[in-house]
């Protein structure tokens, strides 16, 4: 049976992991559009412009890792999220292989693996990208 | 099934403006182009002067079902879109009092079961749009050659006639449909009015159909006395259907070849080019788009993302995933020239690098134009191929996509795999 704590819907992983993410300095914005997609999560550390981008989901891992491929193009790491009950079944070696991340998600989320510097992020993305975090963020 | 040795004809249909470069830049690697009488209306100039510079046969979509089907799909904030409302007065009568308000009935043209004087009057005015439609883009084109030769250019110009005439078509449900009886009354009615001309109907069908084989015999009856027809199953996507429903669209070619009709997909993509082998004889696209369509849908005036063509999956996808692959895989990079001069190789940054730039930079044009360099070479490797070759072809393509991980990177084999499972049983 499910902890009370273990997210049942992609917004709650969404939701926790927006908040660990403002916890250690990022300024974050949800569904950022990306050429035709639609990043669930991006966080910019406003001082060194590092970029993170986020996929999550519930469960589905093969998909999360799929639709968060290309978002190594306009962002320094990319990370999929996915509820720590389904952690089970990521095979950690296709994430090692792209340098992709994963977080886990229960009642917060922890990083479980580290994204690796992205060598394919196009600047010109990158900054599309930021530029809509930092702009949407202004208060 | 045995394999054609006559050339397989590729059909480009003039749709949005960027598609004219490529049409004028790779004119070597389609027979013909196929435009919609919308088109030719509301771009009479614009479309003469493409076919004028092309010299390449074309034929005219009348895009009659289009009346037939709920108004809304004409309308833009409550008026009709431009390109009918131009198509509406060519073809006047009946469309003029309800174009846009009510949709075509079968009553309008069919009485006591048989079609009725405005069903003559209405496949006359098509055909004669067909025929002189293009006029006044032609004598803008004239001017502009008139004005070349005062400066010393020569130039030539000649009279815009289409390849074939199409008559009037609607979509029909079924065969016991009013709308297939009128298609079919229309067609032949069409051929006794341009008896010197090539008439070549189009059969606008349900995906019933392709589980009918009662269905297709009468078909074979019905347009026996054609030699080619353009099929259009609606809503029939040869990447989304099934093996079963692949395996009846080949199943309906090849009985309407053994008839002695020869084919053709009015919308098709790579799965229809591989029935050459069954007796298709050419399909109409757009570049890298619109291999499928639904008669209901409304047009929403372009806007789509810019696909990229992965020439061993023969699928389109966008530059985001083709960029993915491609970086992880940078050796099944395609060689084509547009392709190969996109990868700059001038610079000195790694290979990964220079394939994230060479699709960051990718337009639409070059997309188009990489596009239809494919397709040719498609044409040419399957438009003559045994059923055999065609199927260990695509079997080595499918290894492709296992070995380079292609799935998790963004490109479906799912269809590569239905097709082979599908020829094998046509």
């Amino acid at each position: 049976m499910a902890e009370r704590s273990d997210p049942s819907r992609e917004t709650q992983v969404t939701w926790r992991v927006r908040r660990y993410l403002i916890d250690i300095g990022y300024r974050v914005r949800s569904e950022i559009p990306f050429m035709s997609k639609r990043i669930d999560l991006v966080g910019v550390i406003p001082r060194s412009g590092t970029v993170v981008a986020i996929e999550a989901k519930v469960k589905d891992w093969r998909q999360g890792l799929q639709q968060a491929l290309p978002y190594r193009l306009c962002s320094h790491k990319t990370y999929l999220a996915i509820s720590t009950r389904y952690l089970h079944r990521v095979d950690r070696g296709m994430f090692g292989k792209f340098g992709v991340g994963l977080i886990a998600v229960d009642g917060s989320a922890r990083v479980e693996i580290s994204a690796r510097t992205s060598p394919l992020t196009y600047p010109a993305y990158l900054e599309t990208v930021r530029s809509q975090v930092l702009r949407r963020t202004k208060t | 099934m045995t394999s054609k040795s006559t050339e397989f004809k590729i059909y480009y249909r003039l749709g949005i403006a960027p598609d004219v470069g490529p049409l004028e830049l790779e004119t070597s690697s389609y027979h013909g182009i196929a435009i919609g009488a919308n088109v030719a209306a509301w771009g009479q100039s614009w479309s003469a002067g493409l076919l004028t510079r092309t010299r390449k046969p074309f034929f005219v979509d009348p895009m009659t079902y289009v009346f037939a089907q709920d108004p809304r799909v004409l309308l833009k904030e409550d008026d009709l879109r431009q390109s009918f409302a131009r198509l509406v007065d060519e073809y006047d009568g009946i469309l003029s009092a309800i174009a846009g308000k009510k949709p075509l009935r079968p009553t309008h043209f069919w009485k006591a079961g048989r079609l009725a004087s405005a069903g003559h009057d209405f496949v006359d005015a098509v055909l004669t749009f067909e025929a002189n439609g293009l006029e006044k883009g032609e004598s803008t084109q004239l001017r502009i050659s008139d004005y070349l030769e005062m400066i010393g250019e020569k130039t030539e110009v000649t009279k815009l006639v289409p390849e074939f005439f199409v008559p009037p078509y609607f979509h029909a449900s079924s065969l016991d449909d009013d709308w297939y009886k009128i298609s079919v009354a229309m067609a032949k009615y069409a051929v006794k009015q341009r008896k010197d001309d090539k008439v070549v109907p189009v059969v606008c069908l349900s995906d019933h159909v392709l589980k009918d084989e009662n269905a297709m015999s009468q078909l074979v009856v019905d347009y026996g006395d054609f030699d080619s027809v353009l099929m259009w199953i609606a809503d029939f996507d040869e990447t989304r259907a099934t093996v079963p429903q692949l395996v009846g669209y080949g199943r309906l070619v090849k009985r309407l070849a053994a008839g002695g009709v020869v084919p053709m997909a009015l919308y098709g993509g790579f799965f229809a080019l591989t029935l050459a082998t069954a007796g298709l004889g050419g399909l109409s696209s757009g570049v890298c788009y619109a291999e499928s369509k639904s008669v209901s849908r409304q047009a929403t005036g372009g806007g789509a993302p810019i696909r990229y063509y992965v020439p061993w999956a023969h699928t389109k996808v966008v530059k985001a995933n083709a960029t993915t692959f491609f970086t992880a895989n940078p050796r099944e990079y395609c060689k084509c020239s547009i392709c190969k001069a996109a990868l700059d190789s001038g610079t000195r940054t790694g290979i990964q690098s220079r394939i994230v730039r060479a699709f960051a930079q990718l337009d639409r044009a070059s997309s188009g134009r990489h596009f239809m360099r494919i397709r040719s070479g498609e044409a040419q490797l399957y438009g003559g191929a045994s059923k055999t070759s065609s199927i260990q072809s695509l079997a080595r393509d499918r290894r492709v996509g296992e070995r380079t991980g292609a799935t998790t990177l963004g490109i479906p084999i799912g269809p590569l795999i239905k097709w082979i499972d599908a020829l094998e049983q046509i």
